[in-house]
């Protein structure tokens, strides 16, 4: 896939959260849970709703690192 | 009319830069300047001194046709007799007057009535009716705000000087009085200063803006122009936005506003924009911004997917500043990796995508129309 974010994780939608605007859309990428904020125009664009496939994409500068101790 | 407002000289204070300034400020038609820069930076020194209350050192200043400092001639008229209202940082309204009493304290030679007269009218401009018995205490934030602001322009200042006039407000509040500001500043027809080091305030309060740092004047021009261009680093790094640019409000549908840029349309969250907003500054961060090539991600959720060309490739350190023009200029940031695999080439076509709420809009109302003038 030829995007500049570098982190691209495929999964399938776990629950869709809708809000005033906006949604949470969660995916399930092998096991671990990643939450996406997004309009709820693009959730009707992208024809979202559980179980389907789709990608999650991150920008580096959005990724924090953690260590337990 | 026609000669400028000058301000030439130097001034310096123990332990601080020396503040020199050489501009050269239109009086017609009148418009606001803002000094924008960071604390210490000299802004208040500037405003200051033309408001008579600091010497230059050295230099001079003219309102136009007259002198109000020369320091070869000796010369440096009192604030009173420069005519001009000054908006203080804390407000400094009088603690033993009610309100009515503040706002016709420099009001000198009026009769009785003709005062009331002038004071009613301030009072209802500013929205303060039916508070004048109130002492400064018993006024919230943004009324001692307007109060300050009444006071000032009773006495029909030829001028208005505004030090931080938003700074003293809590945030919620600020945002509120930052958009009638304008609004109330663009119908006095009076040229006005104002000082601040806030790159919203600037944006939405300015129609030139000066940047200063370490005393001195780095760039003036009109306010999109100074943060789309900056002239140096310096003052790209106090401006800090990368892209910054006027749009139209041309709907605002379930809390989503669509702005024209030039031919481009663009989605935005609607947060601080009344329905009647239509001038507004689009304001994009570099880092907000994601870039596909050819049909790749063909389907995602941001909701602005522009078409664009890449016009010039900028290593900056471990990134790779990337400017688009998408029927305006967009500039963008990516790591070396992505770059490398994009094999990114100018003139090569792409898209950008941001999302709705990383568009940020900055409402400028001029509320022209069925405004009196004071």
């Amino acid at each position: 896939m030829k995007i500049s974010a570098r982190n691209i994780l495929k999964g399938t939608v776990k629950e869709i959260v809708l809000g005033a605007i906006n949604a949470e859309v969660i995916l399930d990428v092998a096991g671990t849970e990643i939450a996406a904020q997004i309009s709820i125009t693009s959730v009707k664009s992208l024809g979202l709703s559980v179980g389907k496939q789709a990608y999650a994409v991150i920008k580096t500068d959005s990724v924090l690192v953690g260590v337990d101790e | 009319m026609d000669e400028p407002l000058i301000l030439q000289f130097s001034k310096s204070f123990r332990g601080g830069p020396t503040i020199s300034v050489d501009l050269r400020i239109p009086l017609e038609p009148p418009g606001v300047t803002v000094f924008f820069g960071p604390s210490g930076s000299g802004k208040t020194t500037v405003l200051r001194v033309l408001a008579g209350l600091e010497k230059p050192d050295e230099g001079t200043v003219r309102f136009g046709s007259e002198p109000w400092d020369d320091s070869a001639r000796g010369l440096h008229l009192p604030p009173q007799a420069r005519r001009l209202g000054f908006l203080f940082q804390d407000y400094a309204l009088f603690p033993h007057l009610n309100l009515a009493g503040n706002i016709g304290y420099g009001l000198h030679g009026l009769s009785g009535a003709e005062t009331k007269r002038r004071v009613g009218e301030l009072l209802a401009r500013f929205q303060l009716e039916g508070l004048e018995e109130r002492y400064p205490h018993q006024l919230s934030g943004g009324q001692k705000q307007r109060a300050a602001l009444a006071r000032a322009l009773a006495p029909q200042p030829r001028l208005l000087l505004l030090d931080e006039p938003l700074s003293a407000l809590d945030a919620p509040t600020r945002e509120a009085v930052r958009g009638d500001l304008r609004g109330w500043l663009a119908a006095l027809r009076i040229p006005v200063l104002l000082v601040t080091h806030d790159r919203v305030e600037a944006l939405a309060l300015g129609d030139t803006l000066a940047v200063m740092d370490h005393g001195r004047v780095l760039q003036h021009g009109p306010v999109d122009t100074l943060f789309r261009q900056p002239a140096n680093e310096s003052v790209a790094r106090i401006v800090g936005v990368e892209t910054v640019i006027p749009g139209r409000v041309e709907s605002i549908h379930d809390g989503m506003a669509t702005v024209t840029v030039g031919d481009t349309r663009l989605s935005a969250l609607a947060r601080n924009l009344h329905p009647h907003d239509s001038a507004v500054f689009v304001c994009i961060r570099a880092e907000d911004v994601m870039l596909v090539k050819g049909d790749s991600l063909a389907q995602a959720s941001p909701r602005n997917r522009l078409a664009a060309r890449v016009t010039t490739l900028l290593r900056e350190g471990p990134m790779w500043r990337i400017g688009l023009d998408c029927g305006f200029p967009l500039s963008m940031l990516l790591t070396r990796q992505a770059c490398e695999e994009l094999a990114l080439r100018e003139g090569e076509p792409v898209v950008a995508l941001i999302k709705a709420p990383n568009v940020h809009l900055i409402p400028r109302r001029t509320h022209e129309t069925g405004e009196k003038r004071l």
